[in-house]
Order: C-alpha cells, then sequence, then structure tokens
C-alpha cells in the first residue's frame, strides 16, 4: 500500500499540494487526472524525491518510499548527445542482464544502432519507455507516457501495463486523453486546488467526467457561444 | 550578423554571470596576462605556441553543435565564425605583435580567416572509428559522445605527438592537449535517469567516474608515454609533472560537471574554470589553487548530487 499522508508541496511561498491525503493498492494502476497547473507533475516528482516535501509522508508498506522502488517516465524526454539508442540502454541493461532487449524491441523497431538525435519524438518516447521497463522496479511512474506516441505504440503501452500490473507492479499514470486511462487504470484521482477532490474505482469511471467537467463545461460553452455570436442553446453545442 | 554578435556577446556575459562576474574577469586577465608572459619568456617556443592555438581552434571549429544552425539561418555564417576566432585569436596575436613576432601573429591571423572554410564532418563514420567507441566502455558515455564530436582534434594531436615524438616538447604539449579535449567531454549534462542509473551514492559516483575517466585517458596515451621514455627518458619527470598536471585538471573538470549539475544542461562557463586550472598548474606560484579547487568542487558536487541520489548508499 502507498499512502500519502498530509503531504504538502510548495514553490516558495506558493503550495502547489496542500495536505493531500490518498492510498494507493499495489499491483494496480492508478490514474491521476487535473487540469493544467493542477500539481499532478509536481505530486509525482514528491513521489520520485525529485521535490522535497514540506510536510507530510508518503510510505511504502510502512517504510519511507525510496527512489529505489521507483522508475519514472517523465513527460519530456532529454537524451545525451551523440550516443546510440543502444549506448542509452544499455546503461539500464547493466543493471539488469535478464533484460532481453532485442525481443522488447520488435515491439518498439527502434533504430537502436542509430544516434538518439535522428529519433522522432515518439521514438524517444519508445526509448525512454524501455529504459524504465528495463529497471524492472515495483513501481512505474508514467507521466503523459502517451505524449507523441502513435496509436499502435500506445496499444502497445496499454498492453505492456496490463501485463505489468499482473505481475504485481504498481503503474501511476497522468494523461491528458481521458479515454486513455479509463482502459486501463483501476482507479483514477482528481487533483485539484493542491488536493485529491475524490477517487472513483473502475465501474464508476463513467460518471468521472461529467463530476470533473460538468459545471465548466457549462461555463465555457456560454462563453464560446458568446465569443461565436451563437444564438443557440449551450446544450446543442455539447450534443454536437 | 552584428545581431547574432549581439547575442554571442549576451550568451558570454550570461556565461560570465554564471561564474560570478569578479572570478570571470580576474581570471580573464591573468589568461591574458599569461599569454604575454609566455610568449615573452619563452619565445623559441612562438611556433608551438601558435600551432596548439591553432589545433584548439579547429577542435572548437569541428566540434561546435551550431553550425548546421547558422548555415541554413541564411546568416553570413562563414563571417561570424571568422569573427568569433579571430577575437579569440586576439588573446595571442597581441602579445605576438607587441613582441615583434609578426609571423605567427600573420600566421594566427591567416588561420583564423581561413579556418571557416574547412569542412570536416562533425562526427566520424568508419568502420575503424565506430571499432574504436565500441572498445569504449558503455558506462562512459561522456567519452563515446565526446570522442564522436571531438574525434578529429584528437586524431590529430596523437599523431602530431607521434610524429614528432624526437622533440621532447611534442608528446607533453600533446598531453596536455588531450587532457583539454577530455575536459571538454563533461561540458554536456547527462539526463537525470542516466545519472540514477547507477545507483550509486554521490561520493561512489563521483569516484567511479573519476576512476574510469583516469583509466581510459592513461591508456590511450599509453603510447605517447612509451615514445617519450624511449626517446627522452632522461627527462623522466617531466613526464611525471605532465601526468599529475593532466589528472588535476580532468579531476577538477569532473568534479566541477558534478557541482554544477543540474540535467540536460550545457556548462560552458566551465571552460573558463578549467583553462584557469591548466594555467595554474603550470605556473608553480598558483599550484595550491588546483588543488584547492579539487577540494572545493568535490564536496560541492557530493552536495549537488545528494538531491538526486539520497537512497543510493
Amino acid at each position: 500500500m502507498i499512502l500519502f499522508n498530509e503531504v504538502t508541496i510548495s514553490y516558495g511561498k506558493h503550495t502547489v499540494i496542500d495536505r493531500l491525503n490518498l492510498t494507493w493498492n499495489q499491483g494496480a494502476v492508478h490514474g491521476l487526472v487535473g487540469l493544467n497547473g493542477s500539481g499532478k507533475t509536481t505530486l509525482l516528482n514528491g513521489v520520485f524525491g525529485l521535490k522535497s516535501l514540506q510536510s507530510g509522508s508518503i510510505l511504502r508498506d510502512g517504510n519511507p518510499i525510496s527512489k529505489r522502488e521507483i522508475a519514472f517516465l517523465e513527460t519530456s524526454n532529454f537524451f545525451y548527445s551523440n550516443i546510440t539508442g543502444q549506448e542509452y540502454l544499455q546503461l539500464f541493461l547493466n543493471r539488469n542482464k535478464s533484460f532481453d532487449l532485442h525481443s522488447w524491441n520488435e515491439l518498439f523497431q527502434l533504430p537502436l544502432k542509430k544516434l538518439i538525435h535522428t529519433y522522432s519524438t515518439g521514438m524517444r518516447k519508445k526509448l525512454a519507455f524501455l529504459g524504465i521497463l528495463c529497471l524492472d522496479t515495483p513501481i512505474l511512474i508514467l507521466d503523459e507516457p502517451y505524449n507523441g506516441v502513435d496509436m499502435e505504440t500506445s496499444q502497445n503501452f496499454k498492453l505492456i501495463m496490463k501485463a505489468l500490473r499482473k505481475k504485481g507492479k504498481t503503474i501511476i499514470l497522468t494523461s491528458h486523453i481521458f479515454e486513455s486511462l479509463t482502459g486501463i487504470c483501476d482507479s483514477i484521482s482528481y487533483l485539484q486546488h493542491g488536493k485529491i477532490q475524490f477517487t472513483v474505482q473502475e465501474p464508476e469511471f463513467h460518471a468521472i467526467e461529467e463530476r470533473i467537467f460538468g459545471e465548466t463545461n457549462l461555463k465555457n460553452e456560454k462563453t464560446i457561444k458568446a465569443l461565436m455570436g451563437y444564438n443557440t442553446d449551450p446544450s446543442e453545442l455539447t450534443a454536437g | 550578423m552584428v545581431a547574432l554578435l549581439n547575442i554571442r556577446f549576451k550568451q558570454f556575459f550570461r556565461m560570465l554571470a554564471d561564474l560570478g562576474f569578479i572570478r570571470s574577469l580576474i581570471g580573464l586577465l591573468l589568461l591574458v596576462f599569461f599569454c604575454f608572459i609566455l610568449i615573452s619568456a619563452i619565445p623559441e617556443w612562438s611556433w608551438i605556441i601558435t600551432g596548439v592555438a591553432a589545433l584548439m581552434l579547429l577542435g572548437l571549429h569541428t566540434s561546435r553543435a551550431d553550425k548546421t544552425f547558422l548555415w541554413v539561418s541564411g546568416l553570413p555564417a562563414p563571417w561570424i565564425f571568422r569573427v568569433e576566432y579571430l577575437l579569440m585569436s586576439c588573446l595571442l596575436i597581441v602579445p605576438f605583435l607587441m613582441r615583434g613576432r609578426w609571423q605567427e601573429a600573420l600566421a594566427l591571423f591567416t588561420f583564423g580567416l581561413i579556418l571557416p572554410e574547412i569542412n570536416i564532418p562533425a562526427r566520424y563514420s568508419s568502420s575503424t572509428f565506430r571499432h574504436l567507441i565500441a572498445w569504449i566502455p558503455t558506462d562512459m558515455f561522456e567519452w563515446r559522445s565526446g570522442m564522436r564530436k571531438n574525434y578529429f582534434p584528437v586524431l590529430l594531436v596523437l599523431v602530431l605527438a607521434i610524429l614528432f615524438s624526437r622533440l621532447t616538447a611534442a608528446i607533453p604539449v600533446a598531453l596536455l592537449l588531450f587532457s583539454l579535449i577530455t575536459t571538454g567531454f563533461y561540458i554536456e549534462t547527462e539526463p537525470r535517469e542516466m545519472l540514477e542509473v547507477f545507483q550509486l551514492s554521490p561520493k561512489k559516483l563521483l569516484l567511479f567516474k573519476l576512476k574510469k575517466h583516469l583509466a581510459l585517458f592513461w591508456l590511450m596515451s599509453s603510447p605517447l608515454l612509451v615514445l617519450f621514455l624511449i626517446f627522452h627518458v632522461r627527462y623522466w619527470y617531466v613526464l611525471v609533472f605532465v601526468i599529475a598536471a593532466a589528472s588535476l585538471i580532468q579531476t577538477i573538470s569532473i568534479f566541477l560537471k558534478y557541482a554544477l549539475y543540474e540535467p540536460h544542461e550545457a556548462l560552458q562557463g566551465n571552460t573558463i574554470i578549467i583553462a584557469l586550472s591548466t594555467l595554474f598548474t603550470v605556473i608553480p606560484l598558483f599550484i595550491p589553487i588546483p588543488f584547492f579547487w579539487v577540494v572545493r568542487y568535490y564536496r560541492k558536487a557530493s552536495s549537488n548530487l545528494q538531491f538526486y541520489l539520497h537512497d543510493f548508499i
């Protein structure tokens, strides 16, 4: 069990995560959603130790969570210049000799002998993903893993996450594409104003969009209508 | 073009600001002073100094990352390069002229003019070179990347050192130059994942990097060491000094990188500290300063890396 207990994270005087409480079961896929700037990445950085907690604690099985237990795929992926994909992954393979890179790469078809700066955005994401898979940690944090990847790769990512869950791994996932979470997650938590507003389990996913966007959709539709000069009923925009 | 040079000056001043203005100004003044003293004190070395400066400019031109951008941007790239190289060469051209060494000054000036026309591909793709790269351990990604970027100056320095190995100064100078080139491998910082993947504590990581770097450097330099001992064994103490000086400079470059480490940065300002370390190492009066920097940057690096590696022991 991963337990967030009164976690507060600030940037100077600006509190981004405010006395947050949350419990995640292990061996499951947990989605984290929130609008831009809601603090998703800050919270994930806090879990991984890239942002110090101002107060509170994050525990795994009663002990402070450690970086050694986590692999973190960040939203933007940077690489060292003038090295090949193979050379990058070799660093991770040195940690886990049993990882069968050749077979894994049959899924992703990366040109591993080429220099990374010749890779597309999607290829870089796949390369970073392979790297963290190779680490074989009990917890994986995937911050916007679908950004920049094609449909086939998105499907592959989902299949891999399902297989990892079956192996007992815990996956923490964020995405701006809501449907990409509902198809894979066991729970989805909504982060707003530095707190988890609610967490829903799989059978209730259909209602989550309405809970998050119901009010804002109505308000925004009115604004859009005014901007576009429509005289139609706002609900007609929604129907489209 | 003026706008671009203006940007370059702003970049340069930002780099100085990062290092601290006072420290940078003192450093630059020392650099100018050192060049002047060097030319005045050992005029018979003036052609060697010219050659070394030309090699350094060639190395810079071969490995610079903004060449493609400048060529495709429609700006007069060759003239931008010329202005930059001639400004840098002024550090030597002015003292040469003041000492009446107009031939050397003219040679360096001419080299600065023609250098932008020398087009050496940034990465070497022959199978021999690929085999050489494959021989470098995979956890030394700085070397793999650095050798791809700097293969030409490295090759030139090593080949010239072998060709001129009968001259006493050739191999010590080549070793110091090779050492300076490899310090450039530690300007770029790696992404966070490539730091954490070693799963070592800050102190262990620093020592691991240093040990591997020095082992590879001296292994690659071993043919030069052997040649020097064959031809100039009576000057064995020069070799001992060069080995100590080169190791010291490289140690500073590695510790300095991690002292200022942030993921995915180009720590261009470090080149000034490295240049100063090199100067201080060869001036007896200043020798304590590089030793002080080793300790200082080791401590700063351990403390800085603690943020990223605090969970590793």
